[in-house]
C-alpha cells in the first residue's frame, strides 16, 4: 500500500511518518510538503528515515505535482493546511487559498485516480466555533475564524467524494505533546517550554477558557488505524480531554515548582471550546489512561 | 412557436450538423439549474456530442456534485476539463489568487483557455447562451462564427426564462441544490452571491461592471454579422 501525507513534514505528518514507515504492509511512505514552516527538523533525529519515505517538496496548490502523487497513492491523509493560532484571523484568503482551493485541488485529483481509494482530511473542532454547551458530531458547525471557516469549506470538497471513494474526517482538537517537529504556538507546548527555560508562563485572558485538546502519539496513533481501518466512520471528533488554561498552568506548576503565571488583560474571559468524546475514536485507539500530570512529566522530562 | 416545435428543430438542426454535414460537435454546460434543458435536448438528440463542464477549481463543491447528479439523471457523461496552468502559478504580485485582483485574467486561464483548446478539436461548439441574459447576449446570433474556423451555435438564444422552467417543470429535471439557498446565478464561488436585485447575474462579478467571463465575448468573432 502506498500513503501519501500531504503536509506530511510538519507536526502530526512527522509522527505518523515514523509509525507507518515501521509497517511491512506499506510500500511507500510519500511526504508532500512545502516546508512553509521551515521545519527541517522532519529530517533530523535519530530516528532515520526509512527507505519508504519518499519526500516531494511541493505545495498544495501545485496542482501539476499534486496529481501525479495522488495518482501513485492508495491512500491520502490530507494534514496540509494553513493554520495560525492562537490568531487565526491574519489573512481570510490565504486560509482560504490554502484550506479551501488546495483542499479542492487535492479532491479533484483523488476524483480523476482510479488507484486513490482512501481519502482522510484532517480537520479541527475550530469548525464549531465556541460555547458553553460540550459539541458533539451532531452539533452544527459555526466557525468564529478565517481558519475555522476554511476548515470547514474543505470539509465539503472531501464530503462531495463520499459516494465515489471511502472519505472521513476527522476534526481534531489541540495538538500537544513532545516532536522533533513540534509546534511552540500550541499552548501546552508553550507551556512546558516557557515553565522550563523561563520559569515563567504568560496566559492571556483569566486563563479559565476550556479547550479540547488531544496529545500528539494518540493523532499519529489514530490515523494509523484509520487508514487501515475496516470500519472508517465518515467523521470522527478526536479529542483527548477538555483542560482549561489555568488547569495547564498549575499541572505545571505542580511538576516544576519555581513556574509564575502572568496574566495579560487578566479581565478578560476568552472564548472557549469543549468536545465531547467520540466513542469511535475509542474503539479505535482506547480510552486514554494517562493523566494529564503524568504526560506534561513525561513532556518536561523530554526537553533539553 | 410551441417549446416542443423548437426542441425538434433543436434536435434537426443538430442532426443535420452531426450527420449530414459530418461536423464534429461538442457542447459546454454552467451546469446551472437554467442550462440543464440543453444537456437534455443534446441526450435526447442521441447523438455523441460531448458536454463539458468547466471546473475552474473554483466551482462550488454542491455544483460539482450537481454534474454527477445530472449525468445519472440523463444518463449521459458529463466531462471536465480544467487549464492545465496550476493553482499556484495563478498568483498576482501579492501572492493572491488572480479572482483578487484581475478576474478577467483568472477567467482567461481557467474558461476561456480550455475553451479554445476543444474549439482546435471540434467545428461545432454548442452552447446555451440566451438573448435575455445581458446586453452582450442580446446582440448575439444563433449561428456565429467563433474563431479559427469553428462556430459557435447557440439552439436556444431565443428562448425566455419562462420557457426554460416550464421545460425543466415538463421533464422533472434535477435542479442545482444552490437555487433553494437563494442563488439564482452560480459559477465560482469566488465570484458568486446570492440573488440581488432583480437581476440574477447581478449575483455574479457583484459591485463590477463585469458581466462576462470571456466565453462569449473572446471566443466570438466580432465582425461577423
Ligand atoms: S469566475 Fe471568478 S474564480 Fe471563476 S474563473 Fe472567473 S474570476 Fe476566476
Amino acid at each position: 500500500m502506498n500513503i501519501l501525507i500531504t503536509g506530511g513534514a510538519g507536526y502530526l505528518g512527522t509522527e505518523l511518518c515514523l509509525r507507518l514507515m515501521q509497517r511491512t504492509d506499506i510500500e511507500t511512505v510519500t511526504v508532500y510538503d512545502n516546508l512553509s514552516r521551515k521545519n527541517f527538523n522532519f529530517f533530523l533525529g535519530p530516528e532515520k528515515l526509512d527507505s519508504k519515505v519518499r519526500f516531494v517538496e511541493a505545495e498544495i496548490l501545485d496542482s501539476y505535482t499534486l496529481e501525479k502523487e495522488v495518482n501513485k497513492a492508495d491512500c491520502v491523509v490530507h494534514l496540509a493546511a494553513k493554520v495560525t493560532t492562537p490568531f487565526a484571523d491574519e489573512s481570510a484568503h490565504l486560509f482560504d487559498q490554502v484550506n479551501n482551493w488546495g483542499t479542492a485541488e487535492l479532491c479533484r485529483a483523488a476524483e480523476n485516480s482510479s488507484r486513490c481509494k482512501r481519502i482522510i482530511y484532517m480537520s479541527s473542532a475550530g469548525v464549531y466555533g465556541s460555547g458553553e454547551e460540550a459539541v458533539n458530531l451532531t452539533t452544527p458547525p459555526n466557525p468564529k475564524t478565517f481558519y475555522g471557516i476554511s476548515k470547514l469549506k474543505g470539509e465539503r470538497h472531501a464530503e462531495r467524494l463520499a459516494g465515489k471513494k471511502e472519505v472521513s474526517i476527522v476534526r481534531c482538537a489541540n495538538v500537544y505533546g513532545y516532536s522533533k517537529s513540534m509546534r511552540f504556538d500550541a499552548v501546552i507546548n508553550r507551556f512546558v517550554l516557557h515553565a522550563r527555560h523561563h520559569g515563567r508562563v504568560t496566559i492571556n485572558g483569566d486563563g479559565d477558557q476550556k479547550r479540547a485538546f488531544v496529545h500528539v502519539d494518540r493523532v499519529s496513533l489514530f490515523l494509523e488505524r484509520l487508514i487501515f481501518s475496516a470500519n472508517m466512520q465518515p467523521r470522527y471528533n478526536l479529542t483527548d480531554a477538555d483542560h482549561t488554561v489555568n488547569d495547564i498552568a498549575y499541572t505545571l506548576k505542580e511538576i516544576l515548582p519555581e513556574t509564575e503565571m502572568l496574566y495579560v488583560d487578566q479581565q478578560l474571559k476568552l472564548r472557549q471550546i469543549t468536545v465531547a468524546p467520540d466513542r469511535n475514536v475509542d474503539a479505535l485507539i482506547g480510552a486514554k489512561e494517562i493523566t494529564l500530570e503524568e504526560e506534561l512529566r513525561e513532556f518536561s522530562d523530554k526537553m533539553a | 412557436m410551441k417549446s416542443e416545435d423548437k426542441v425538434l428543430r433543436i434536435i434537426a438542426e443538430l442532426r443535420r450538423l452531426a450527420r449530414d454535414e459530418g461536423k464534429r460537435l461538442f457542447a459546454t454546460s454552467s451546469l446551472q439549474t437554467h442550462s440543464i434543458p440543453l444537456v437534455h435536448i443534446i441526450a435526447r438528440s442521441e447523438l455523441d456530442i460531448p458536454i463539458y463542464c468547466l471546473n475552474t477549481g473554483f466551482l462550488f463543491p454542491e455544483t460539482l456534485a450537481f454534474k454527477d447528479e445530472v449525468s445519472e439523471a440523463l444518463g449521459i457523461e458529463i466531462r471536465s476539463i480544467s487549464s492545465s496552468v496550476p493553482k499556484h502559478l495563478q498568483r498576482d504580485a501579492k501572492g493572491n489568487f488572480y479572482f483578487t485582483s484581475n478576474p478577467d485574467y483568472c477567467c482567461r486561464l481557467n474558461k476561456v483557455e480550455p475553451t479554445a483548446m476543444l474549439l482546435e478539436k471540434y467545428d461545432v461548439w454548442v452552447n446555451g447562451v440566451r438573448a435575455d441574459q445581458n446586453l452582450n447576449r442580446r446582440n448575439m446570433k444563433t449561428f456565429q462564427p467563433a474563431g479559427n474556423g469553428a462556430l459557435r451555435y447557440h439552439p436556444v438564444l431565443d428562448w425566455s426564462s419562462k420557457e426554460i422552467f416550464d421545460y425543466i417543470k415538463a421533464h422533472k429535471l434535477p435542479r442545482h441544490p444552490l437555487d433553494a439557498q437563494g442563488y439564482a446565478s452560480v459559477g465560482c464561488e469566488p465570484c458568486t452571491r446570492k440573488s440581488v436585485l432583480e437581476d440574477p447575474r447581478a449575483a455574479r462579478w457583484f459591485g463590477m461592471s463585469k458581466t462576462e467571463c470571456g466565453l462569449h465575448t473572446d471566443l466570438i468573432e466580432k465582425e461577423s454579422k
